[in-house]
């Protein structure tokens, strides 16, 4: 049986397929986004609250691209010594061309051996606004 | 009937024809299904999803329910919890309010800078959140689908771009729409050098502990509190002081907001100043005081001596118990804070030590704040009164006191304390029970000792023995500790700096 599955010419066409694939997704997993460049983080700062570490800063697209990006950052917190004592992640929302944009990362830390913080951008994604809503009728504050 | 004989060999060779087409057919229809498959999954890999629509839920209508004054003293904060869409602002439909960020000097428009806008705060009336922009590289902003109304709006930039300036928080209010679709903001610049000369003779590093909740007098005139006090009056001793120093609200989370900025909070809350009521009276502010915004949001505000600092290249820390309040003062200039810790000396004084060494190899010196929180009891609890023999309040006092006098020995050890000025001061000194209120009586000036904060600084360049006895308000915090590493006050402080307290000259 296994002799016959194995011998299909079908069987194997498929395999090969699926590991085109595969291999596919695993290049896309591992590509790094040119355009992460243009994102610069201008300020970064932490929050420790027992085990829980919030990172606020901000991030400005200098890039001339028209549409906004949502841009996912992660921080490593290391020690002293450089090694990683904790992370966080977060997204800054429609970050457009030239603009700045306040972040907020969520992670954990060990905060008795913080001492170094390091935000970079990771990936980003593509905002196109949708127009065409309705419009309500105005109301007072 | 004769069948035809071609039809026949060819019905022979049928099944050969069929055997080929139905592999033909085996074959092609799943390759199809596996190429079909392989293609989409790889278009989901390569290309990048589309975003979802996200349609904000309506939010309910808040409650204004007016909680803080000194007549209740509640403990549970002030904040009115409001929705993250103010009132004034529609999913769409509206007007909108244009503008442009300028630098008051060049003209030139300034990218990167927030812009907030909210409705003027009114007395007795619920508020919004405010909403914000931040202006492009062209230093254009906007904020769309607003009702007609008057607005305040604020803008700053406290982040150093590209070697620019800083530019502290200027307000413009009553703008009204739709009359006005467009505004030009001017920001006054501030240098931000970021870096800092060792001068002679002046602090390279600074120290800020916040001893809440205690007394002036407790600290240095009470006979029945002198063995909480010793490390605190040796402090003094080998330092200068400023014996008058008056905290602008009583109990309040403003309080660290002036001591941080030398301000208050100027269109955030509402603000009476410079007509303060009579202290312990049912007045406006005591009874309506509210923020516009959860002061968790890190908004809006005045520049603080975190900014000051990290304009010029120094580093930046604050600890904090359970009680300290996140607001945009408190920790935007603020590289590390470590907040939420329960009290506990030997925890708070690790975390410390912690955070100073992290700072100690940035030659440019560091800024350390923290608040001291020791446990004081409910109210009501026995021992609550100052004088009270080994009451709650005798039990906090001598343990800031003891952690002031290891504090100081370790940084003795460490080689810091001959290039770090140490302040302690408080952010309000009414102690957490109502019914002592004003415990040492109104004071000279009537405005009562609960509003009467200790101001103790000691380090390179203070005048040592030198007393400062002019009545000043503890807005002068921010500005004095600035001066003692011979930086700029705070842009947006009301007091200037105690110069008396100082021997030394800043360039």
């Amino acid at each position: 049986m296994f002799k016959q599955i194995n011998n299909n010419p079908i069987f194997i066409c498929c395999l090969l397929l699926l590991a085109i694939a595969l291999s596919a997704c695993n290049n896309q997993s591992q590509q790094v986004d040119p355009r992460l460049k243009y994102f610069v983080i201008i300020d970064s700062r932490v929050l420790i609250e027992g085990n829980n570490a919030e990172v606020f800063g901000a991030i400005e697209n200098t890039s001339k691209m028209a549409f906004p990006f949502d841009v996912t950052m992660q921080a490593d917190l290391m020690d002293i010594n450089g090694q990683m004592v904790g992370t966080a992640t977060g997204t800054a929302e429609d970050v457009g061309m030239g603009q700045l944009r306040q972040f907020e990362l969520i992670g954990t830390v060990d905060g008795t051996r913080y001492a170094r913080l390091k935000v970079a951008p990771i990936s980003l994604q593509e905002k196109r606004q949708e127009l065409g809503w309705p419009t309500p009728t105005p109301i007072s504050p | 009937m004769v069948k035809d004989p071609t039809s026949v060999q060819e019905r022979k060779h049928l099944p050969q024809k069929s055997e080929r087409r139905s592999w033909a057919l085996w074959l092609g229809i799943p390759l199809l299904f596996v190429i079909a498959a392989a293609t989409v999954i790889g278009a989901l890999a390569w290309w990048p999803r589309s975003a979802p629509i996200v349609r904000p839920l309506p939010t309910p209508a808040p409650t204004f329910l007016p909680k803080v004054g000194d007549v209740g003293d509640l403990d549970d904060g002030l904040t009115v919890a409001l929705g993250t869409s103010p009132a004034f602002q529609f999913e769409s439909g509206g007007y909108t309010l244009s503008g442009v960020t300028v630098d008051a000097q060049t003209k030139q428009a300034v990218s990167g800078v927030s812009v907030w806008i909210t409705v003027p705060p009114a007395l007795g009336k619920r508020t919004a959140p405010a909403l914000r922009s931040v202006s492009t590289a062209d230093g254009t902003f906007s904020f769309s689908h607003l009702a007609a109304g008057r607005y305040n709006l604020a803008a700053a930039r406290y982040y150093i771009q590209h070697g620019q300036p800083v530019y502290p928080e200027v307000v413009q209010a009553g703008v009204t729409m739709p009359q006005q679709s467009f505004v030009r903001i001017s920001l006054v610049p501030q240098s931000a050098p970021g870096a800092r000369p060792p001068l002679k003779g002046v602090a390279q590093n600074l120290i800020v502990l916040d001893l809440s909740g205690i007394y002036a007098e407790s600290w240095f005139n009470d006979p029945l509190l002198q063995l909480e006090a010793g490390n605190m009056r040796a402090l003094a001793a080998s330092g200068a002081q400023a014996t008058q120093v008056i905290a602008p609200y009583g109990w309040h989370p403003a309080d660290q907001y002036a001591l941080l900025s030398g301000a208050y909070p100027s269109w955030r809350v509402y603000d009476l100043w410079p007509a303060l009521p009579p202290w312990g009276t049912p007045d406006g502010i005591d009874t309506t005081f509210w923020y516009n915004a959860d002061p968790t949001a890190i908004e809006f505000g005045q520049q603080s001596l975190f900014d000051v600092a990290l304009d010029y290249g120094m580093s930046t820390a604050v600890l904090g118990g359970p009680k300290y309040i996140l607001s945009d003062v408190s920790t935007r200039g603020v590289q590390t804070a470590q907040v939420g810790l329960v009290f506990d000396s030997a925890a708070w004084l690790a975390a410390a030590e912690h955070l100073i060494m992290n700072m100690t190899g940035n030659s440019n010196g560091f800024v350390f704040y923290s608040e001291l929180d020791p446990p004081f009891g409910p109210a009501g609890f026995a021992g609550a009164a100052p004088d009270a023999p080994g009451g709650a309040y005798a039990q906090a006092m001598q343990a800031d006191d003891e952690l002031l006098g290891l504090l100081r020995n370790w940084l003795s050890g460490q080689g810091l304390l001959a290039n770090t000025a140490i302040m302690v001061t408080a952010s309000e000194a009414q102690v957490n029970e109502t019914a002592f209120d004003n415990y040492y009586g109104m004071g000279p000036a009537g405005r009562g000792s609960s509003l009467h904060v200790p101001l103790v600084i000691s380090g390179p360049g203070v005048t040592v023995g030198a007393t400062d006895q002019d009545t000043v308000s503890s807005f002068t915090v921010a500005a004095t500790t600035l001066r003692a590493l011979c930086l700029p006050a705070p842009a947006n402080a009301r007091v200037p700096a105690l110069t008396s307290l100082f021997s030394n000259h800043c360039p």
